[in-house]
């Protein structure tokens, strides 16, 4: 559905996580000009460090519109963290990046 | 509200499945959430009412700026084998806000951005080595402000 | 008038005829706040009401420490000021210090120039078209631009005659009553500022300016000071004042004003 912006930063011996998707995370009870919006918002999220996953998560309509997330992983600069999350119509988006 | 009288009286997962296979219910038309998730929920809230207190940290807002974007974070870091951390608002049509399941080397914390319908009281639920412990708070949600 | 004189009398400050000495208008100002809230420092003020209320700076602070919802925004009117071409007009083409001059009185026109006025001008001579003034892309190239001074401290100038009276007509705008509720607003952002109305802490006007254009949880998105004016009178039930007109340009002379010395911040979001 939308960007992504993922900021992973190590800091002694941990890499906190912070994320940001563009997401309109719509819960399908909200009404514009008398009809319903239908829901449309993140279902699946899952994080890796490296290739491991760390993060596996069941996401609700209630996380806040373009959802932030953050998580602490233990690891050093230059691992690699990946998101890719799925949402209720099926589309998905994903990420990478290098920690700093 | 048929649709959801309908589920309510059949067996959440299956009677879902059903109605989608019978191409009578889209996955993306009806509810605030899927059937899988609601029991996700549900048995969310039955860890909570059997949970003791957690000795985790757990912070949320006393009067929440915008019942849109209440910033909650918990940090049980100092606990080990944290494998679930979830944030449930008893308040909301589908309390269980979102369900994070922690791995590897993932340390038990997790911060995020939740939509709030009015006040309620939050639980922040941490699972570690099987056991699920609490820690609530209640944050107020107010409406309208100023600003246009 | 009156209220302000029985207030502000007991600081020393003598509201008589063109008294239009922006320092000691402003020193009279800060006297007002301490007095209010001995504990704020007047650095702090440039975070408004996040430096009286320690609640709602924590949901300010978590939010920043996060990724701010505005980020986007802010580099995508980044982009928006080279690709509108902006960047060409000698007003704009060095943002911080387009930031820092305006608003500003011009002696040829003899009205007071706002940044929002000068980057629509200058977007309508390099593509024809109009920008608005209140949110989308002026809201987002104004706060890029605004982003470049950050650091850099708010410096209005009051120097000529024109200048002086323009800037006491923002002033007696800002003390005057108005609407359906007669009130001012000073009423609310200097009388009564860190007093609750309904649900909401009244913030400072001291430090108002530091941060514009602003985020606003309550709109999702970014808005210009112009457009927080024009929320305001509608909440105020006074009659609405289109944004970039003369009543609206004094206004945000004086206002502006009144922050000088104060540090430009990024940290744009609020309520």
């Amino acid at each position: 559905m939308g960007k992504i912006k993922l900021k992973p930063k190590a800091r002694k011996g941990v890499i906190g996580i912070k994320c940001l998707i563009k997401h309109p995370m719509e819960t399908g009870l909200r009404k514009k000009k008398g009809k319903v919006v239908p829901a449309n918002h993140i279902v699946h999220m899952v994080v890796s460090h490296n290739g491991n996953k760390v993060v596996d998560a069941d996401i609700g309509s209630s996380i806040s519109k373009n959802p932030y997330f953050k998580f602490n992983v233990a690891g050093a600069k230059g691992d690699t963290i990946e998101l890719k999350y799925t949402d209720n119509k099926g589309k998905t988006g994903s990420a990478t990046a290098k920690s700093k | 509200m048929k649709r959801r009288l309908f589920l309510k009286s059949a067996m959440a997962g299956s009677a879902v499945a059903t109605a989608v296979g019978a191409g009578l219910l889209t996955p993306s038309m009806a509810f605030a959430n899927t059937a899988d998730f609601k029991a996700v929920s549900d048995a969310a809230g039955a860890a909570s009412a059997g949970a003791g207190k957690g000795s985790f940290k757990f912070k949320a807002p006393k009067i929440a700026e915008n019942g849109a974007v209440v910033p909650m974070t918990v940090d049980a870091s100092k606990m080990s084998g944290v494998t679930n951390i979830s944030f449930y608002v008893t308040a909301n049509g589908t309390p269980l806000a979102a369900s994070f399941n922690l791995s590897g080397a993932a340390a038990g914390y997790v911060s995020t951005r939740i939509k709030m319908g009015k006040t309620s009281n939050v639980d922040a639920l941490v699972t570690a080595g099987g056991a699920t412990t609490k820690v609530s708070q209640e944050v107020k949600v107010t409406i309208g402000g100023c600003g246009g | 008038m009156k209220k302000l004189i029985t207030v502000v009398a007991g600081v020393g400050f003598l509201v008589g005829a063109a008294s239009a000495d922006v320092a000691s208008d402003q020193k009279a100002f800060i006297s007002h706040f301490k007095s209010i809230q001995p504990s704020v420092e007047f650095a702090d003020y440039t975070n408004g009401v996040y430096a009286y209320d320690a609640g709602s700076r924590d949901q300010f602070e978590e939010i920043l420490d996060g990724i701010p919802p505005y980020e986007e925004a802010v580099e995508k009117g980044g982009a928006e000021y080279l690709k509108f071409g902006l960047n060409k007009c000698d007003a704009l083409k060095d943002p911080a210090a387009a930031r820092l001059a305006h608003p500003y009185f011009d002696e040829a026109t003899q009205k007071v120039v706002t940044l929002e006025g000068v980057m629509k001008a200058c977007y309508n001579k390099q593509t024809g078209k109009k920008l608005g003034s209140k949110k989308g892309k002026i809201a987002r190239m104004s706060a890029w631009i605004s982003d470049q001074a950050a650091g850099e401290k708010v410096n209005v100038k009051v120097e000529t005659v024109g200048a002086q009276a323009a800037y006491e007509e923002g002033k007696s705008f800002f003390y005057g009553k108005r609407g359906q509720f007669n009130m001012s607003c000073a009423d609310c952002h200097v009388y009564n500022a860190g007093k609750k109305a309904r649900a909401d802490i009244l913030s400072p006007a001291l430090g108002h300016t530091t941060h514009v254009p602003m985020y606003r949880a309550k709109w999702a998105g970014l808005g210009t000071l112009q457009r927080r004016y024009g929320g305001c009178l509608k909440n105020m039930r006074a009659k609405p004042i289109n944004a970039q007109t003369e009543t609206m340009n004094n206004l945000e002379y004086f206002h502006q004003a009144m922050s000088n010395g104060l540090e430009i911040t990024d940290a744009r979001y609020r309520k």
